[in-house]
């Protein structure tokens, strides 16, 4: 589970980012996080990432208080969260497979295990065919599922999205979000962060939506329009 | 992956970074063979003046001439009192005839006829236990009775000591400020090498990996940089030494040359101590600013 209480962070340029935020996100819950640029989205997930450590307040990922942590134990706070870029941050050099294995070898896990785990994720994503393909030789769309199959490898209980659809078409963007559901569905913990007015109101989930540093919003609905 | 597996990736992406950046490798590998071989060429040089310091403690001794109307038991007193003073470790007696017998030997036919009136006296060859008094030691040498002369070498090891100390002095002074040079240039070089993988590296950080395990294959292509410099050091120090220097200060015929064998295996030793250690401290500087995350 993540908890926010009364979590603020203010940059060393004064800039207020987050203002006292309270919220909760459940095991297994599926959240969109919206909201202007500069409303406080990124560093809510630098927060949870433990990049920053809030000024005041409390953030707790799955029973970790990220201001108590120390340096030596972050790393282990982000093997339980898989995050994904708007930029999907592959590796040019490195194969389909290669890119997926990668961040499992970077925590020390043996060859034979990867091999193993990367063939079931690559299967999940609908990229089996795809393995051996180089990130430049895929679409925009696929190159994102990759992406997703690199944050899952790791079994992380939960997934960050920044922004997943930012540079795709709307095809591929409802794609990645269905790729997201089924995600959801399997168990894990998926959080959205998106400006994706169409995508929040065509995927029935709920909306927490930050304006200056604040939660001003925070529902649980079927359909709804969003004003952000 | 069991720690072998890891090992084997650090060491694969390690060694694997000082062939990818290739070029910048080689300005640092070549840093370090400069700073290493101006150390070792200073070595050397003060080891063979420590050589150089032996031989002249073997000639810095002081000759005593006895006047020529002593009688052959005055001498012989002359010799006692000589052996029985403070800082002689030993007066060794050489007769006027043996003298004519050495100067013969190096100029030969020059000194014909002399057997029969030879001007040389006989002298005392005396050992001392203190270089550093020698000159008070003289000085009372002078003053006995019987002394019609002293030859003595003023302080030559003791003027060579102190350019030995010097050479010393200022070779560590270079080696240092060639050290921190040859540090700032391996980090450069590992700087670049870990630019181009800066995206590798953040993404080792978003999954969870140590700073440790990110760390290790830059500090790995560090040493091997400096096992580079230091082989690569050792083997033209042992060729501008051996084949260059050895022949020709053998030539001069002044002292016994140090051998290259004789400090070869320090020497090795402490090019691959400092290579490792120039070579790990500049990837361990460089690296951690891309930990920063």
């Amino acid at each position: 589970m993540i908890s926010f209480k009364g979590a603020s962070v203010r940059y060393k340029n004064g800039i207020e980012a987050l203002r006292g935020i309270d919220l909760e996100i459940s095991e297994g819950e599926f959240a969109f996080i919206v909201g202007r640029s500069g409303a406080g989205k990124s560093s809510l997930i630098r927060l949870l990432t433990a990049e920053i450590k809030p000024n005041s307040g409390s953030v707790r990922v799955n029973g970790v208080e990220i201001s108590r942590l120390r340096r030596g134990r972050i790393p282990h706070l982000r093997r339980m969260l898989g995050v994904v870029y708007q930029d999907f941050r592959l590796i040019d050099r490195m194969t389909v497979f290669e890119n997926v294995a990668f961040a499992m070898r970077a925590i020390g896990i043996r060859k034979r295990r990867i091999a193993r785990r990367v063939g079931y994720v690559l299967g999940l994503v609908g990229l089996s065919d795809k393995a051996d393909s180089l990130p430049s030789e895929l679409s925009g769309g696929e190159q994102q599922r990759v992406a997703i199959a690199r944050a899952l490898v790791n079994n992380p209980s939960v997934i960050i999205a920044d922004e997943p659809t930012g540079n795709l078409d709307l095809d591929m963007s409802h794609e990645i979000m269905a790729l997201l559901e089924r995600i959801n569905a399997l168990g894990s913990t998926v959080i959205v962060i998106t400006h994706d007015r169409e995508l929040v109101e065509r995927f029935a989930k709920r909306v927490i939506t930050l304006e200056d540093g604040r939660v001003i919003s925070d529902k649980r609905a079927s359909r709804l329009f969003i004003d952000f | 992956m069991k720690n072998s597996g890891k090992l084997g990736y650090v060491l694969g992406q390690g060694i694997g970074g000082v062939f990818r950046n290739g070029v910048v490798n080689l300005a640092a590998v070549g840093m370090l063979i400069a700073c290493l071989v101006i150390t070792g060429g200073f070595i050397s040089l003060v080891l063979n003046i420590d050589s150089l310091i032996d031989s002249a403690g073997a000639a810095n001794e002081i000759s005593v001439f006895a006047d020529e109307d002593l009688t052959a038991e005055a001498v012989e007193e002359l010799g006692r009192t000589l052996a029985a003073m403070e800082n002689v470790e030993k007066a060794i007696f050489v007769s006027k005839q043996e003298g004519l017998e050495s100067m013969r030997e190096q100029f030969g036919d020059l000194l014909d006829g002399f057997e029969k009136d030879n001007p040389l006296r006989d002298k005392f060859v005396l050992t001392l236990a203190d270089q550093d008094v020698a000159s008070d030691t003289a000085e009372s040498v002078k003053a006995l009775e019987g002394v019609a002369k002293v030859n003595f070498n003023k302080d030559v090891s003791q003027k060579l000591s102190r350019i030995r100390n010097t050479l010393a002095a200022s070779g560590g002074a270079l080696t240092a400020a060639l050290c921190l040079a040859s540090v700032l240039i391996v980090g450069s070089s590992v700087r670049v090498s870990a630019y181009t993988r800066r995206n590798e590296i953040g993404i080792m950080k978003t999954v969870g990996a140590t700073d440790g395990f990110i760390s290790a294959p830059f500090v790995v292509e560090g040493l091997f940089i400096g096992l580079i410099g230091a082989g690569a050091a050792f083997l033209l120090e042992w060729l501008i030494y051996s084949r260059f220097l050895l022949p020709r200060i053998e030539g001069l015929s002044l002292f016994d040359a140090v051998a290259f064998s004789e400090f070869s295996p320090y020497l090795a030793l402490g090019f691959v101590a400092v290579g490792c250690f120039v070579g790990g401290l500049g990837s361990l500087l460089s690296i951690k600013r891309y930990l920063r995350v």
